[in-house]
């Protein structure tokens, strides 16, 4: 059942992007801003992972959902006033809806008390006096409105007794309460003829066709007369066609949004109904050209209708003739705008790819790219003149493979929305947990990048935001002493700078606490007590490991991972991080990332025989010692003055196991490095190839992690070349204890 | 001669069980079927047109074919999917 399992992956996929969407719609409802159109997206959204949750049999999905949807429909239709505190419940009943979703996925289990409580909550909302108690408005019609009602009541409990636990008159009794006023129940036709795509898409048109009958009455048709015998027959094919009949007092619009998203995968007609038969025939009516199975269904209609009258057309006498002439009108003028947002959905027509092939295409070009090189580096190695034709040839191709590499990366670029839009839930349910109020601001959310790095932006992202508000901001009654607002605001933006991406959170909090934070590392033994520090210094200090202010380990930030965690995980992608803090005014944690892990910017140096290649941006700056620059220190360490200050000396060669002793740094080139906390470190290497830029390739996919080695890359003349970790290689000389501590070089 | 086998429909007799109910309908040709709809908790549109497809080749095979025991789900799911309109084996269900 691989196929079915793809399918579901797409499922899930479309409802991440739903539930994004729902959740803006009803951050926007929140924030006042939303119209009818966000409340119709909102219901859509809902209705839409229900259709398919319904398709897998997710039933706990379906169920609530289905609550959901129906509060959604009431607010729709204005039965339930939009107000900013029902957004506020709507959004804690989006955060249940996915962990449905999630639940479904992974074959968790959900909280099935919070589900309850939030399902009853949902049901309050939609009718506040109880279902026992109908509304008011049709008093005067008792006898009359529940006739269809219990029809269509009736025909859901028989389909899904056991998937509905709770009754639909709720959804029924308010739709057709309006009956009173108007003049009737429009009857409508719809002829709806799935293509094989429908079906391989894992829609079922049973559901369409039980979603219709929420919508009124309905008599369903069907069409099998193009249906093979068995030896000719494709199970997954589509033969099979229905003719609807629909009473109703829902618009097309309404009848149409059943058919929401499979639109292109069938032949959908639908139209006023008219029992006039020879309007089925009317020479000009287009439809029928759309439609060759038109007369077999029109024959079936006219027996149908002469079989079995309809009961609750004694009751509207004049819905025949009144609804062949009404409904034609708000047809014809919905028409054009159908047209039209056909037309802007083509405009924004988008194709899923499998992430995998575009990994391969980029794969690829990063061949090229080496090939290239390698291509050029034979010229060059034949004797050719630069100016010679082959050469300049080759700079065109050059030229042409660096636009093709830069137009595959932006396939994978993404902006950073997808991890943005987690985060107000995070800040939600880390507010509450904490008893802080916090609202969250964000920027620059289309800021593209890699997919690579977006999938790893989550995690620090979210920690820092946990961190900012369990650490940075203060509690209301301080904040409100401090003659600040009770609400706090944690900024969340994302910005392109200098070929990288920013992300800086930002709080107005209290800032750092500097003294609690020297004292905690004085206690940790992380410094030594009588260190002089800048505040600069002291606020780099939570990114030390086994670093947590916390003076008690809290629900929210204290899970043992502390910032020294984050840092990591964004030296591992090649970025920085950076504190900055104000106190009195809150914290700015920026971090800074390549835009993508496929390529990077490096210098090849010579070592000890081996070609390597160090990040540039790791590297300060490159230069060749003096003797008399260099100082040893102990029996194998060695500084080197660099401007006054002391670095020191670390032999590349001789930590990563090249050589058995390290090389005079007066013999070779020296590459200055700087890691995060600001630290500096002075890389011996032999030699100095020159900047070039190298194409990624994993060493833990193809071989193992290798300690001091962040990846390889080919070059040029085809021979694989291992990419340095610079601090790592840093950490591992530190901890074979023969390089001078770096601390000791700060007292000197 | 050859006897009447009795074929029990799967659960679920929707788009996952279409091929294989077609499959295992399509080696029981040329002899009388049952087929047994007790267990039927689910009908979709691919796994009746499996049926209905079956109830053309039996015709033409000249075999018969019912449908017998037909749990409430199944009933329910033909009444949507509209076959009390038709002249189907299925409609007495």
């Amino acid at each position: 059942m691989d196929e079915l399992e793809i399918i579901k992956g797409t499922f899930f996929q479309e409802c991440e992007e739903l539930l994004a969407d729902l959740e803006n719609g009803l951050l926007a409802m929140e924030a006042g801003s939303g119209d009818a159109e966000t409340v119709n997206a909102v219901f859509r959204a809902v209705h839409s992972i229900k259709g398919g949750a319904g398709a897998f049999g997710f039933e706990a999905l379906v169920r609530f959902a289905h609550v959901f949807e129906t509060l959604m429909d009431a607010v729709r239709s204005n039965k339930v006033p939009a107000t900013q505190s029902l957004a506020a419940d709507l959004l804690r009943a989006a955060d249940i809806l996915a962990d449905h979703v999630n639940a479904a996925q992974s074959g968790d289990l959900v909280d099935e008390g919070r589900t309850a409580a939030m399902a009853a909550e949902l049901t309050a909302l939609t009718d506040p006096d109880g279902l026992a108690a109908p509304a008011d408005d049709e008093g005067d019609f008792p006898d009359f409105t529940p006739q269809p009602i219990a029809i269509g009541g009736d025909e859901l409990g028989d389909l899904g007794g056991d998937e509905f636990g709770f009754t639909p008159m709720a959804v029924a009794l308010p739709d057709d309460a309006p009956v009173a006023d108007e003049p009737a129940d429009a009857e409508w036709e719809i002829v709806f003829t799935p293509h094989a795509s429908l079906y391989r898409n894992a829609n079922e048109p049973a559901l369409f066709l039980r979603e219709l009958e929420r919508l009124g009455l309905l008599t369903v048709t069907l069409d099998d007369s193009r249906l093979p015998a068995l030896e000719d027959l494709d199970a997954e094919g589509a033969y099979l066609s229905w003719t609807a009949r629909l009473t109703t007092d829902a618009d097309e619009t309404t009848i149409r949004e059943v058919f929401d998203f499979v639109e292109a995968d069938c032949d959908l007609i639908i139209r006023p109904f008219t029992d006039d038969l020879h309007d089925l025939h009317d020479p000009d009516g287009d439809d029928l050209a759309e439609a060759p199975a038109m007369p077999d269904i029109a024959a079936i209609l006219a027996k149908a209708a002469a079989e079995a009258p309809i009961p609750e057309m004694d009751a509207l006498p004049a819905a025949a003739g009144a609804v062949a002439a009404a409904p034609a009108a708000p047809a014809a003028a919905a028409a054009p705008k159908a047209a039209e947002s056909n037309q802007g959905f083509a405009a924004q027509a988008t194709i899923r790819v499998d992430p995998e092939r575009i990994d391969k295409l980029i794969d690829l070009v990063g061949e090229l790219v080496i090939n290239q090189a390698m291509l050029a580096q034979r010229v060059v190695e034949c004797g050719l003149a630069p100016s010679s034709s082959v050469a300049t040839g080759l700079d065109d191709l050059e030229q042409l493979t660096r636009e093709i590499q830069e137009s595959v990366m932006a396939i994978r670029a993404q902006p950073v929305k997808s991890v943005f839009q987690r985060m107000p839930r995070l800040v939600r349910e880390t507010a509450s947990m904490t008893g802080k109020q916090v609202r969250l601001v964000t920027d620059g959310e289309a800021t593209e990048v890699d997919k690579t790095v977006i999938e790893r932006l989550s995690d620090p992202i979210t920690h820092m935001i946990r961190n900012a508000i369990d650490h940075g901001l203060e509690a209301p009654d301080v904040r409100v002493a401090a003659g600040k607002p009770a609400e706090g605001v944690v900024k969340l933006a994302a910005m392109h700078r200098g070929g990288r991406i920013v992300i800086e959170v930002s709080d107005d909090g209290a800032g750092i606490n500097r003294e609690r934070v020297k004292a905690i590392a004085i206690s940790r033994e992380l410094i030594g007590p009588d260190s002089q520090l800048t505040d600069d210094e002291i606020d780099n200090l939570i990114f030390l490991p086994g670093f947590s202010t916390a003076a008690k380990v809290s629900d929210v930030s204290g899970r043992g991972v502390g910032m020294d965690v984050v840092r990591r995980s964004i030296q591992a992608l090649g970025g920085r991080i950076s504190i900055a803090s104000r106190p009195g005014q809150g914290s700015t944690f920026t971090l800074s990332l390549p835009l993508t892990l496929a390529v990077l910017d490096g210098m090849v140096i010579d070592v000890a025989g081996q070609t390597l290649v160090c990040p540039l941006t790791a590297i300060v700056e490159s230069l060749k010692p003096k003797a008399e620059e260099i100082r040893n220190l102990g029996p194998s360490g060695a500084v080197l003055a660099v401007r006054g200050g002391f670095v020191p000396l670390i032999d590349i060669g001789y930590v990563l196991g090249f050589r058995a002793a390290p090389l005079n740094a007066a013999d070779g080139v020296v590459l200055l490095i700087e890691n995060e906390d600001g630290g500096r470190a002075a890389l011996v290497a032999d030699g100095i190839q020159g900047q070039r830029q190298v194409v990624i390739k994993s060493l833990e996919s193809n071989y193992r992690q290798v300690e001091g080695i962040a990846a390889a890359t080919i070059l040029g003349d085809g021979r694989v070349a291992l990419i340095l970790d610079p601090d790592a290689v840093v950490a591992m000389r530190r901890q074979g204890g023969r390089a001078p501590d770096p601390a000791l070089i700060a007292a000197e | 001669m050859s006897e009447t086998q009795t074929i029990a429909l799967p659960e679920t007799l929707d788009m996952r069980s279409a091929q294989s109910l077609r499959d295992q309908l399509a080696a029981a040709r040329g002899a009388p079927a049952t087929l047994d709809g007790s267990a039927v908790r689910r009908l979709g549109a691919l796994g009746l047109q499996v049926l209905l497809s079956a109830e053309r080749q039996w015709q033409a095979d000249g075999q018969p074919l019912s449908l017998v025991d037909p749990s409430p789900d199944l009933r329910a799911g033909l009444k949507l999917l509209g076959i009390a309109e038709s002249q189907s084996f299925l409609t007495g269900a």
